[in-house]
């Protein structure tokens, strides 16, 4: 019997990456709504949401091996009401279809940015921190919350190994998340007095971790990181952006009118990132599965120059 | 143009700084061995090259305004430490002053992070002088980390009720935590007492109004001679005179960091040592002021 891996959200720019990087060593089902353009035709892809209990059948008819999770909407522009519904009710279809038909790993891919910049967050912050992210940063409620839901299978559903990857900000030519949309902006604001460690890494180092854990198998929650950490200024000013500082204490106001008026991406309330440190300590990856990322800081920031000249 | 501009900045600046220092700022920069990235920065944000730009403003506080007067350095060996003072003065330059005298006085040079309020990172431009002068907000798994990555780190037991301590409470240590020793074990890192003679007097407070210092978001709002009354500079200390006193190294070899009376113990015999040096401090100095 042909053994599958399920990729959710597959046409998203992260997931049809991963597809690609995959497919050539593993059979692949990819579960998305959208509809999947160019797709390789050795891929499977089934356009559904995955809300519908009708997803059940591709679970029926095929055996899967691994479950990588990343059908999450984190779009500032939508509604909290369907992010929740989407993100929360989603996850817990998968899961439960992973349980029932004893799928033997379920992968996700969380984010460091749960954590939550804060003032007074250790610069490296552990996997056993609290997730205070959506303390000041509501938009993130429904990221925490999938998070805290999928880390009650390890003990809900101990036969299946279930593993958590919270990455830093992860950088890539067709990835369209928030550093990446922060970073393409007309206008990339900053807080004047402000210049927060930060840490970037390679789309590519991210695939290695999930074909690692896949690979050895690995429960629990890993944090991953890049090489290195750059102050946010110095970043800027390596890739070649002028920024626009904004004089505290009006950064917030001013935030928002700029993002009402879609000159900006960044959401006002995710102005702390601009301000606070909101970095992940990586030796458990590290030391649990030899994981090392490859990619140094300036390779990563050499790519950015060349995606800021497209 | 501005690039031209800023190197000759720089470069006059430069030679200013070793002119008065006496000897190559770089020089002695290079030698501190955090090891930092291709960008200059450690993995906190620690810049060494920022310090050069605030060695001559440091160096004139240090030498001409606080006369720092420095005892027991030959008691610090060669290895991360973690440095344990008293805390006093309403401003935290007890900090600034002892970690002046590891890396002027001593050679090779020594870098000595402080752990400081969690409040400093919200304050712009502070927060990014702190960050790459080294100094790092005080949490448990930060100075874990600084003592597992070979450096050394000061931490200042009493916190907030020693720096805001009345002047009748002056010398006497107030309670101390147990957090540092339980992380000193953990990391099996030395302990050296650092008696700070002078920091004490450097403002004269009679009372410590919290409430009113929660309204404007500090940890207190103390009442001394000259604050709130000369607003706001009343606050700056007094030109007294430090003596920084560096006792023998106490060395923890049991690995009990769980055992509450383990912990206890150590913690006693830290603060015990560290209030006799105090007391020696004081016995041996003629004056507050010379």
């Amino acid at each position: 019997m042909k053994e599958y891996i399920l990729i959710t959200g597959i046409c998203g720019n992260f997931g049809r990456e991963l597809a690609a990087h995959l497919h050539k060593e593993h059979k692949i089902i990819g579960l998305d709504r959208r509809e999947f353009s160019d797709r390789p035709k050795d891929i499977l892809h089934f356009q559904i949401d995955i809300r519908r209990k009708k997803i059940e059948e591709i679970f029926r008819k095929y055996y899967i091996k691994a479950i990588v999770h990343l059908n999450i909407i984190h779009d500032p522009r939508i509604s909290s009401k369907e992010h929740y519904e989407f993100n929360l009710m989603g996850s817990a279809n998968i899961l439960d279809l992973a349980v029932k038909y004893k799928v033997p790993h379920f992968i996700f891919l969380s984010s460091a940015d749960i954590y939550g910049p804060s003032p007074d967050n250790p610069l490296f912050i552990p996997e056993g921190h609290q997730l205070y992210g959506s303390k000041n940063i509501p938009i993130l409620r429904d990221l925490v919350e999938t998070d805290l839901l999928i880390q009650s299978y390890f003990w809900k559903a101990p036969d299946m190994t279930t593993t958590i990857l919270r990455p830093c900000h992860i950088i890539g030519l067709n990835i369209e998340n928030g550093i990446m949309k922060y970073i393409k902006g007309r206008i990339v604001p900053t807080v004047a007095g402000f210049n927060p460690m930060i840490q970037i890494m390679h789309i590519q180092d991210v695939f290695k971790s999930i074909e690692m854990v896949m690979k050895k198998r690995e429960r629990g929650i890993f944090n991953i990181s890049a090489q290195d950490q750059i102050p946010l200024l110095t970043l800027l000013r390596e890739i070649g952006i002028i920024h626009t500082p904004v004089l505290p204490p009006f950064e917030r106001p001013i935030f928002k009118a700029l993002f009402l008026a879609g000159l900006i991406s960044l959401h006002p309330e995710q102005v702390d990132f601009l301000k606070y440190p909101c970095m992940v300590d990586d030796s458990r990856i590290r030391e649990r599965l030899a994981f090392s990322p490859q990619y140094k800081i300036t390779d990563i920031i050499n790519e950015l120059k060349l995606i800021r000249k497209i | 143009m501005t690039n031209s501009l800023v190197k000759r900045l720089d470069s006059n600046l430069k030679k200013i700084t070793n002119r008065v220092l006496g000897f190559d700022i770089d020089d002695k920069l290079k030698r501190i061995p955090t090891p930092v990235n291709d960008f200059g920065f450690d993995p906190f944000g620690f810049k060494p090259e920022s310090l050069r730009y605030a060695a001559l403003p440091a160096y004139l506080i240090y030498k001409y305004y606080f006369r720092v007067e420095v005892f027991g350095l030959e008691n610090v060996p060669d290895r991360n430490m973690m440095f344990i003072a008293n805390h006093a003065g309403q401003l935290p330059f007890d900090g600034f002053l002892v970690a002046a005298a590891l890396l002027l006085e001593k050679d090779p040079p020594r870098l000595v992070r402080s752990m400081v309020e969690k409040w400093a990172p919200t304050l712009p431009f502070v927060n990014t002088f702190f960050a790459r002068t080294g100094q790092i907000v005080g949490t448990p798994e930060n100075a874990i980390k600084l003592l597992n990555m070979k450096e050394s780190i000061l931490v200042f037991p009493e916190g907030v009720k020693g720096i805001n301590k009345t002047f009748n409470k002056r010398y006497q240590l107030q309670e101390f935590g147990t957090g540092f020793m339980k992380i000193a074990m953990a990391t099996r890192t030395p302990i050296i007492p650092v008696a700070v003679i002078g920091s004490e007097e450097q403002q004269i407070s009679f009372a410590n109004l919290k409430n009113i210092g929660a309204i404007f978001g500090m940890p207190a709002f103390p009442i001394t001679l000259t604050f709130p009354w000369i607003f706001p500079i009343g606050i700056l200390p007094y030109p007294v005179k430090y003596r920084i006193h560096f006792g023998r190294p106490i060395y923890f070899e049991e690995r009990h960091d769980n055992d509450e009376d383990v912990l206890e113990r150590n913690v006693a015999e830290v603060k015990s040592t560290l209030q006799s040096l105090i007391y020696k401090g004081l016995k041996e100095r003629k004056s507050i002021f010379w």
